[in-house]
């Protein structure tokens, strides 16, 4: 994603998206970590 | 075992840590050694039947040229132990009364991922196409952490070329995070929260008088869920791997998004169709000469790769003919004219792309339903909503 932005806008500002970018999803992650998780039945296979 | 679970995550963090952490000469038997603790620790029995597979095979498919004959006694038995497993399963799935001890067997972990590994590399070895190699390749292949538990089935030959040629890269590291993260957001926010959680809950909520558009929608909330689940699996599965240095096969490429159901299934757990694609449809096709029975049986087997029992062979089946009905439709447009206008031609591939999405979702009904009578119940109220 990085590469894609740089070539579109300066540097400092793909960087900054970037980081914001990774910085949403990983908060994401985290707080809908604690819902109820699905079984994931794939590995019992 | 889950891809979310936190021993999961920290089991692989350790295990890349150490593995960059350690002398170059130590880290390959590091990796394998994790790999087997880490069976040991979660499923002994897997990591008994997964040393029998490992020696035997390497063992006994030594001799070049391996005869034929030889050949085919080692993949039975591979098959014969896969196959007792998942008999068991979809014993216990149906509540069979006549399941008696089989009803506890619970499959070993990732069995079926490095039966067919097995299978590949026999097959393979029968034909002659490997490269040079020794045990310490064949063990690292089948005991590759990153993609022991679901997959992908990634093939033995890059497998070995990765093993050699890998160093620690800048590169592989940032796009193996954002793979693993990728794959976390697809498993997390959008098949447990999105898809299960807000779409599911709304679903619940419609009333009796719309159970046709629940049971529709049903349809699509478990192939929406099955789809961020196994594909941020195997997202996080490659993100691992690429991490250690090595770049397993894709197994998943917009499958909802294709124009029939010969594209969809070569864009659908790829690593797992394109080995039914060599081992059986190839070899049937290559025998009898016909396609659609070629067709038919490779997706019988690859429903029966999932479950030994009725309602995947009836999956299977459904998919195989599907198959053969594209390719009999492929036959006719050929012989007619073709759709030059632009918008008849868009017109026409959202519709194949709508077609075959409904027909893949119809399809899962078939196993994700408690039984068949169920699965047809939706159909039916699906198919004849008005009524």
């Amino acid at each position: 994603m990085h590469a894609w932005l740089a070539a579109r806008m300066p540097a400092w500002a793909a960087d900054l998206l970037t980081a914001a970018w990774y910085a949403a999803l990983v908060l994401l992650v985290l707080y809908y970590a604690f819902e109820p998780q699905a079984e994931f039945r794939y590995e019992r296979l | 075992m889950s891809a979310t679970s936190i021993d999961w995550l920290l089991w692989m963090a350790g295990t890349v840590a150490l593995y960059w952490l350690a002398p170059a000469r130590w880290r390959d038997g590091l990796l394998i050694a994790l790999s087997a603790l880490f069976m040991a620790v979660y499923d002994p029995l897997s990591a008994v039947i997964l040393a029998v597979f490992t020696t035997a095979t390497y063992w006994l498919a030594r001799p070049e040229p391996l005869p034929g004959r030889r050949t085919i006694l080692i993949g039975s038995a591979i098959v014969a132990v896969l196959a007792f497993f998942k008999v068991a399963a979809g014993l216990r799935h149906e509540g069979a009364d006549e399941a008696g001890f089989l009803a506890d067997v619970a499959i070993p972990l990732g069995l079926s991922y490095y039966a067919f590994r097995c299978l590949h590399y026999l097959i393979e070895r029968y034909k002659g196409t490997l490269p040079a190699h020794g045990f310490a390749d064949f063990v690292a292949y089948l005991c590759f952490l990153p993609t022991f538990i679901a997959g992908p089935i990634h093939r033995f030959p890059a497998h070995v070329r990765d093993r050699h040629a890998k160093e620690w890269s800048a590169s592989n590291l940032s796009e193996g995070m954002e793979r693993i993260l990728y794959g976390y957001v697809r498993i997390v926010v959008l098949g447990n929260y999105l898809v299960m959680g807000v779409f599911g809950g709304w679903i619940a909520t419609l009333g009796p008088d719309q159970a046709a558009l629940a049971a529709y929608l049903t349809m699509l909330r478990n192939g929406f869920n099955l789809y961020c689940q196994f594909g941020g699996y195997s997202d996080v599965a490659i993100g691992f791997a690429l991490l250690l240095g090595y770049r397993v096969m894709e197994n998943f490429h917009w499958p909802f998004l294709k124009k029939n159901i010969s594209e969809f299934w070569r864009s659908w757990h790829i690593s797992l169709t394109s080995w039914v694609r060599e081992y059986v449809y190839m070899v049937v096709f290559a025998t009898l000469r016909r396609p659609a029975l070629a067709a038919l049986s490779s997706m019988i087997v690859l429903g029966l790769w999932h479950e030994i029992s009725f309602r995947y062979v009836v999956w299977g089946a459904y998919h195989g003919a599907g198959i053969v009905v594209w390719q009999a439709v492929q036959r006719l447009r050929r012989r007619g004219p073709e759709v030059t206008n632009v918008w008849a031609r868009r017109a026409l591939d959202a519709g194949s792309i709508l077609l075959t999405f409904h027909f893949v979702m119809f399809g899962f009904a078939l196993v994700h339903e408690p039984d068949l009578g169920a699965a047809m119940r939706a159909w039916g109220l699906v198919l004849f909503w008005w009524l």
